[in-house]
């Protein structure tokens, strides 16, 4: 694998650009010292909370209500409002309990302290009463939520819904802003931003990444976006991102991310080959930028390659991938992710995968210069997927992962959190070390193409699935269950509080404050 | 109208109780929104439901109404409902609301559990709807063959050109079912091909998965395709196109209850009104 221009500097800022009609709340440049203690860095990067002066919190987030439930509840995704943070929505392949015509969304009030189930996602009861893929942002004012889902029921090709709430406890069913089917779409993932200041403040941009299918050519990799998503009716717009020859389509992750003045950038798997009889494959992972929020002439257009003179950096080259690989019980072909530091648009983080002999091996690299070039690797786990990236208001960056250690029967599932202040020093937190061959798959995903992480303000709110076992050794920095569990005997209890409930997979909520 | 079938013309209630209003513009949970319609209810008996609220009797819930009129504190209404929301209580949106009379003996005295009432509504539901009910024995799964012949040769040693792929793929596959006897519809062979999806994805894995030697009740629906949609997207770009858009009719079978295991005979013979089994033809 080759990449492109890369640099090996510091970290340096540099001046926030801000787009046209985009004057964005600037958060302040706050660095915040690291704490990390000598011995702790020689001796590994895994640091208690307290010591970190983190505070930590997970939450397994099936209420106490659905005590009895065994549901597969993976790839989870949630979203903070930004205007009020103790308003969260999150996102999970769990079906509606009563069993109607709308899937649920999972709301929490109060920060992520409780969580309820609100059922508003337009669903089908005969095919399950769930959906299919499932994203959730907040516009940064208003309280509006989005939603993008590949919607039930079932036909030939998969339907994207793009949808929006008033409010996260909106009794009424999600708004389709857009209903699509044609050839299909894969993994919608919705971000969202309200403009701050000028000709367009008060308008929410909507931008959902998704691999369509209808895009001609076989370039596949695609932002639906919408310049003012709030409105009544709002108009959508299908921007192609892909500009080079693929193998036939793109990899399913495209993925946005904001800044406030206007910036917005989106990774995505670029297919150079793909063997269909193998499943396996090679990409580029390609970074696209707009400087006005995707509403010039040419969208995304802004980053031109230096080696092909293309739109698009590639980051990478010929990343190896198998769409048809396992990594324990969890496919593998297409893990994307990428953030924008809020204090500098000019700082983007990309984490990806690749096949490396036999491991699946996540990598992390960053750009200062606003996409042009990009450091050698900042960090790499072998074994680990669903890597997830956020940057606080202070410039910290922050990776989250679930990495498959051990061996045969003693397999476990490790979700991890990474933060560095400076992108060479990282210190990790483990949220949780659970059995990985206990469930059984119920159906793929196992925990999720994806799971989920985010910050507003100093603060990381994430979300991962895992084996919901009610054992204090798996959470390492302690859990919160709503639903009935005893943790003497390790074990999930039904409503009645005395009939064991089976083990299952169940999102789980965390923060990580500073 | 004192059972289930209330709901046709609305959204379908799938959580239906007998319950006494206990407080109105009142909730059990904090989340939850409270207007005029907003009530707590106290559920005395559950009808019908899913596996997870069968056994809420006793339990105080939020309903919100279906109207507020007639209404009042300590009357016991049958409560037609879909969920809402569940949290350290649950809410519940009532498509309609009756109060209680003479008519609704029959469902209240009727007993048995309430999620196997709701599970053989669900399935009275897809027999109704189906084309074809018969009971059978799968002798084969294959690959879809109908397409196969409009499929190009592919040139020895080539990688067949894809279709665009998904992890969504519903993988086709036939499987050929040897027919014993014919329960609804008509169908004169001796076996009937149902197209189902091999995908363990989430959005197929609900749909029954049919291997060699599975003997059961098949609930067939009359489904049409393109064969483009049939074709394993990896060989899709093998079709010639002028097939690709060729459109065939297939039976499917994608809901759960549409398979029933030879074990439901009862059950199945209970739901057809204890008709006898046809012959093919």
């Amino acid at each position: 694998m080759a990449r492109a221009k890369v640099t090996a500097r510091g970290r340096r800022r540099s001046p926030t650009r801000r787009g046209n009609g985009h004057v964005g709340v600037r958060a302040k440049s706050v660095r915040a010292k690291s704490v990390r203690s000598k011995a702790a860095r020689k001796a590994s990067n895994e640091m208690p909370a307290a010591k970190a002066k983190q505070s930590v919190l997970v939450v397994n987030m099936i209420p106490k209500s659905l005590s009895g439930e065994d549901d597969q509840d993976s790839e989870p995704t949630i979203a903070v409002n930004p205007a009020n943070p103790l308003q969260i929505a999150g996102s999970a392949f769990t079906p509606d309990p009563a069993g109607g015509n709308l899937a649920p969304i999972y709301v929490s009030a109060d920060g992520g302290l409780t969580w309820s189930l609100n059922s508003i996602v337009p669903s089908d009861a005969q095919q399950g009463s769930m959906t299919a893929d499932i994203t959730v942002s907040f516009a940064s004012a208003g309280d509006r939520l989005y939603a993008g889902i590949i919607r039930l029921p079932v036909g030939s090709s998969t339907r994207l819904n793009i949808l929006r709430a008033d409010s996260l406890l909106s009794a009424a069913p999600m708004k389709v802003l857009v209903d699509r089917t044609g050839k299909g779409v894969d993994q919608p993932y919705v971000q969202a931003a309200t403009v701050a200041s000028g000709p367009d403040k008060g308008k929410d941009r909507l931008y959902v990444g998704d691999n369509d299918f209808n895009s001609p050519g076989g370039k596949t990799a695609t932002i639906d976006q919408s310049l003012d998503a709030g409105k009544p009716v709002p108009t959508f717009t299908s921007v192609r991102l892909e500009k080079r020859t693929t193998s036939g389509q793109d990899g399913p992750p495209v993925r946005p991310a904001i800044h406030p003045d206007g910036t917005v950038y989106a990774a995505f798997h670029s297919w150079r080959t793909f063997n269909g009889n193998t499943g396996a494959g090679t990409a580029d992972i390609v970074v696209v930028r707009d400087d006005q929020g995707g509403a010039g002439a040419n969208p995304f257009t802004a980053l031109i390659d230096g080696g092909d003179g293309k739109v698009g950096v590639r980051v990478a080259h010929g990343v190896k991938f198998n769409f048809d690989g396992h990594l324990g019980l969890q496919r593998t072909g297409g893990d994307v992710a990428i953030a924008v530091d809020p204090t500098d648009s000019a700082v983007i983080y990309v984490a990806y995968n690749a096949d490396e002999g036999p491991d699946y091996v996540l990598h992390m690299v960053r750009s200062q210069d606003r996409g042009v070039t990009w450091s050698t690797d900042l960090r790499t786990v072998n074994n680990a997927l669903n890597p997830q990236l956020a940057v606080n208001n202070a410039g910290k960056a922050g990776l989250l992962y679930q990495q498959l250690t051990g061996s045969g029967a003693a397999q476990r599932w490790q979700t991890k959190f990474e933060s560095s202040t400076d992108g060479t020093q990282w210190k990790a937190v483990t949220l949780a070390t659970v059995p990985a061959h206990v469930p059984p798959r119920a159906f793929e995903p196992y925990l999720g193409d994806y799971d989920h992480l985010t910050s507003v303000g100093k603060d990381f709110y994430g979300v991962f699935a895992a084996n919901n076992t009610p054992n204090k050794s798996n959470f390492p920095h302690g859990v919160k269950y709503q639903r009935n569990a005893n943790f003497t005997t390790s074990t999930l209890l039904d409503l009645d509080n005395k009939t064991p409930v089976h083990v299952s997979i169940d999102p789980f909520f965390f923060k990580i404050s500073g | 109208m004192a059972n289930a079938e209330r709901t046709e013309a609305g959204p379908k209630a799938t959580f239906i109780f007998r319950g006494a209003v206990k407080k109105l513009e009142a909730a059990t949970m904090k989340n939850v929104p409270v207007d005029e319609r907003t009530a707590v209810v106290r559920i005395e008996q559950v009808l019908e439901g899913p596996r997870n609220l069968a056994h809420y009797a006793g339990e105080d819930v939020t309903v919100q109404l279906s109207t507020r009129a007639n209404v009042a504190v300590g009357q016991e209404y049958l409560f037609h409902t879909v969920g809402w929301m569940f949290g350290d209580s649950i809410a519940v949106r009532a498509v309609a609301q009756e109060p209680l009379t003479e008519s609704h003996t029959a469902l209240l005295t009727r007993g048995g559990d309430p999620a196997e009432h709701r599970a053989n509504r669900e399935l009275k539901e897809r027999v109704d709807a189906a084309d074809l009910v018969v009971f059978g024995t799968v002798v084969a799964v294959r690959l879809p063959v109908a397409g196969a012949s409009l499929i190009r040769a592919a040139r020895a040693g080539a990688a067949a050109p894809t279709g665009p792929v998904s992890e969504h793929d519903a993988k086709w596959r036939e499987a050929v079912v040897q027919v014993a006897s014919v329960h609804k519809g008509k169908h004169a062979k001796e076996d009937v091909v149902v197209l189902f999806p091999a995908s363990t994805d989430v959005r197929w894995y609900k749909a029954p998965k049919f291997e060699p030697g599975l003997q059961g009740y098949f609930a067939l629906h009359k489904t049409k395709v393109k064969e483009s949609e049939r074709v394993d997207p990896r060989i899709r770009g093998l079709l010639e196109p002028a097939a690709a858009d060729k459109e065939v009719e297939v039976y499917t079978a994608l809901n759960q209850a549409d398979f029933q295991p030879s074990t439901q005979q009862e059950r199945i013979s209970r739901l057809l009104g204890g008709s006898t089994p046809g012959k093919r033809e």
